[in-house]
C-alpha cells in the first residue's frame, strides 16, 4: 500500500520547505508592488488614475491563463503517464484559476465603466474569458460529479484538455478582431510600450500572484494528499472490520 | 466501414421505435422560438432583428436535450462495451453515434427552421443564410456534445452537469451562426462567417470522435 | 491632510479604484484561508484515523 505514496511522501518533505518561501517572498513582492503601483507609479496621461487597477487586473488575467495551462498539462501527464501527483495537481490548480479568472473579469470591468463608459462588452477577449471560467466551473463540477474520485479526475482532464483550444483564442482575440479592448503592451516586438514607472509594478504584482499561486497550490496539494490517504484509511478499515465498521469517522472536509 | 453503417442504423431503429424522440426535439425547439414574439411582444422590427439569434440559441438547447441519452441507454444496458469489443475503432463508433444523432435532431431542426422564419417575418435573403448556417453548424453541435454526454456517463447530476460542461463549447458555434444570418440582413456577404463554421467542423471532425473516444474508454475502465 | 484626501479621492476614480483592489484582496485572502483551514481539518481526520504506527 505505501509504495504508492512515496512519491507523495518526498513531496510533502518538499513542500513543506517550499512553501515558507513561497509565502514570504508572496508578502514581500506584493508589498513592493502595491507602494509602487498605488503611490510611486505616475497616473497615465489617458486614463488618468484609473490605470492603477491595470495592476491588479493585468496580472490576474495572466494568472487565469497560466493556471489554466497548468492545469491543462498537469491533465495531460496524468492521463498519458498515470502519474498520481500530476492529477492532485490538477485538481488543486483549478479553484485557484477560477478565482484569478473572476478577479480578472470583475477588476476588468470596475475598469471599463470609468474608460469605456460599460461595464461589459459582448467582444472576442471578454467573452472568451467568461467562457474560461465556465470551463473552469465546468472542470471543478465534473470532478466531483462521480462517487468513485478516479473516474472524475479522468473525466475531467479530459474535459481540461478540450477546453484548452480556448487559450489561444483568448490569447489573439485582441489581435484578431476589433475591439474596445487594447492590444497587449507589455509582450510585443521590440520591447514593452509601456513606462519602467509603471512596467516594474506590473511586473512585481505579476511575479506576486505566480508566487501567491504556488503558495496556495502547494496548501491545496498537500490537503489532496492527505485525503487520498484518509480514504485508503477507511477503505482498509471498512475491509478489515467488515459489517462492524464504524460509521462515525467524519468524511474528508468538502470545502474546495 | 460496415460497423459505421451498421451503428447507425441501429441508432436510427431506436430512435424511430422509441416514440419519436425528434419529433419531440422539433416540438419543444418550435415551442422555444415561439415564446419570443409572445414575450417580447409581436413587433416585426424587433422580431425580424432578434430571430437569427433566437432560432439559433433553440437549436442549442434542442440539440442538448436529446444528447444525454446519447450513450446513457448503452451504457447502462452494457451494449456499450460490446461496441468496444468490436474490431472497429471506437472513433469510428462514437462519429457513427454522432451522425445518427444529427440525423436525428440537428436534420429535423433545418427542415423545421425555414418555416419559423416565415412565422416571424424573416426577410427571404436571410433565409438562404440561416439555412446555410444551420446545415454546416449543426453537426459541430452534435460532435462537440458527444465529448460531453461521454464524459457524464455515470456520473451523479447527469443533465444539468452536461449542460454547464457542452454550452459554453457550443458559443463559437452560436456567434458566428447567428453573425451569418445578420451579416445577410444588414446586406453584406455571409462568406466569412460560413467559412469559420466550415472551419469549426472541419477541426471538430478529427477532434471531437477522439475525445469522445477517450472519455468513452475511461468510464468503462 | 488634504493631500491624503486627494490621495484617496483619486481624481474622481476612488468608486472604481479601491472596489477593484478589496475584491482582490477579498477574494486571495478567503482562498488561502479556505485552502488552509481545509488542510488542517484533513490533517486533524488522518491523526483520528490512523493507528501510530501508520504515521510517516
Amino acid at each position: 500500500m505505501f509504495h504508492r505514496f512515496a512519491n507523495p511522501a518526498r513531496f510533502l518533505r518538499l513542500a513543506a520547505a517550499v512553501q515558507p518561501w513561497a509565502a514570504g517572498a508572496t508578502v514581500v513582492l506584493l508589498a513592493t508592488g502595491l507602494v509602487l503601483g498605488l503611490v510611486a507609479s505616475p497616473a497615465d496621461y489617458q486614463q488618468g488614475e484609473t490605470v492603477r487597477i491595470m495592476y491588479v487586473h493585468v496580472p490576474s488575467a495572466w494568472m487565469a491563463i497560466f493556471c489554466y495551462s497548468a492545469l491543462a498539462g498537469a491533465c495531460a501527464v496524468a492521463l498519458i503517464w498515470k502519474h498520481p501527483l500530476a492529477g492532485l495537481a490538477a485538481r488543486a490548480t483549478a479553484p485557484i484559476g477560477a478565482a484569478f479568472t473572476f478577479l480578472a473579469l470583475v477588476t476588468g470591468s470596475l475598469w471599463g465603466k470609468p474608460m469605456w463608459g460599460t461595464w461589459w462588452v459582448w467582444d472576442a477577449r471578454l467573452t472568451s474569458v467568461l467562457v474560461l471560467f465556465f470551463l473552469y466551473l465546468g472542470y471543478m463540477a465534473l470532478d466531483n460529479a462521480f462517487d468513485d474520485p478516479g473516474r472524475g479526475a479522468k473525466a475531467s482532464s479530459i474535459l481540461a484538455l478540450v477546453g484548452f483550444v480556448n487559450v489561444p483564442i483568448i490569447k489573439f482575440s485582441v489581435d484578431w478582431w476589433n475591439t474596445l479592448h487594447q492590444p497587449s503592451s507589455v509582450v510585443k516586438m521590440g520591447g514593452p510600450a509601456i513606462h519602467p514607472s509603471m512596467l516594474t509594478p506590473l511586473l512585481l504584482m505579476g511575479l506576486a500572484f505566480t508566487t501567491y499561486y504556488v503558495w496556495v497550490l502547494l496548501i491545496r496539494i498537500r490537503r489532496e494528499i492527505i485525503a487520498t490517504k484518509i480514504r485508503a484509511l477507511q477503505m482498509r478499515q471498512a475491509a478489515g472490520q467488515g459489517a462492524a465498521a464504524p460509521a462515525a469517522a467524519p468524511a474528508p472536509g468538502e470545502a474546495r | 466501414m460496415s460497423g459505421f453503417v451498421l451503428v447507425i442504423r441501429r441508432d436510427l431503429h431506436l430512435a424511430f421505435r422509441q416514440g419519436f424522440e425528434s419529433l419531440m426535439v422539433v416540438a419543444f425547439f418550435v415551442i422555444a422560438v415561439l415564446l419570443f414574439p409572445l414575450g417580447v411582444g409581436p413587433e416585426p422590427n424587433i422580431l425580424a432583428r432578434i430571430l437569427p439569434g433566437v432560432i439559433w440559441v433553440a437549436a442549442l438547447l434542442a440539440s442538448m436535450l436529446s444528447l444525454e441519452r446519447l450513450f446513457q441507454t448503452d451504457y447502462e444496458d452494457g451494449s456499450l462495451e460490446l461496441l468496444a469489443l468490436q474490431p472497429v475503432a471506437l472513433e469510428v463508433m462514437v462519429m457513427a453515434k454522432v451522425t445518427a444523432h444529427w440525423m436525428t435532431t440537428g436534420l429535423p431542426l433545418i427542415v423545421a427552421a425555414p418555416l419559423l422564419a416565415v412565422l416571424m417575418n424573416m426577410p427571404a435573403d436571410g433565409l438562404w443564410a440561416l439555412m446555410a448556417a444551420l446545415v454546416i453548424g449543426t453537426p459541430s453541435l452534435s460532435l462537440i456534445g458527444a465529448i460531453g454526454a461521454a464524459l457524464i456517463l455515470g456520473s451523479r447530476r447527469g443533465g444539468i452537469l452536461l449542460s454547464l460542461l457542452v454550452l459554453p463549447l457550443y458559443i463559437p458555434v452560436l456567434i458566428f451562426g447567428a453573425s451569418a444570418v445578420d451579416a445577410v440582413l444588414g446586406g453584406f456577404s455571409a462568406k466569412p462567417q460560413l467559412l469559420i463554421l466550415s472551419g469549426l467542423l472541419v477541426a471538430a471532425l478529427p477532434l471531437c470522435p477522439w475525445a469522445g473516444a477517450a472519455a468513452l474508454r475511461q468510464s468503462m475502465e | 491632510m488634504d493631500a491624503l484626501t486627494s490621495y484617496f479621492y483619486m481624481d474622481g476614480y476612488a468608486g472604481f479604484i479601491w472596489p477593484a483592489y478589496a475584491i482582490v484582496t477579498a477574494v486571495l485572502v478567503g482562498l488561502w484561508m479556505i485552502s488552509r483551514r481545509s488542510l488542517r481539518d484533513a490533517e486533524r481526520t488522518l491523526d483520528t484515523l490512523s493507528p501510530p504506527e501508520d504515521r510517516q
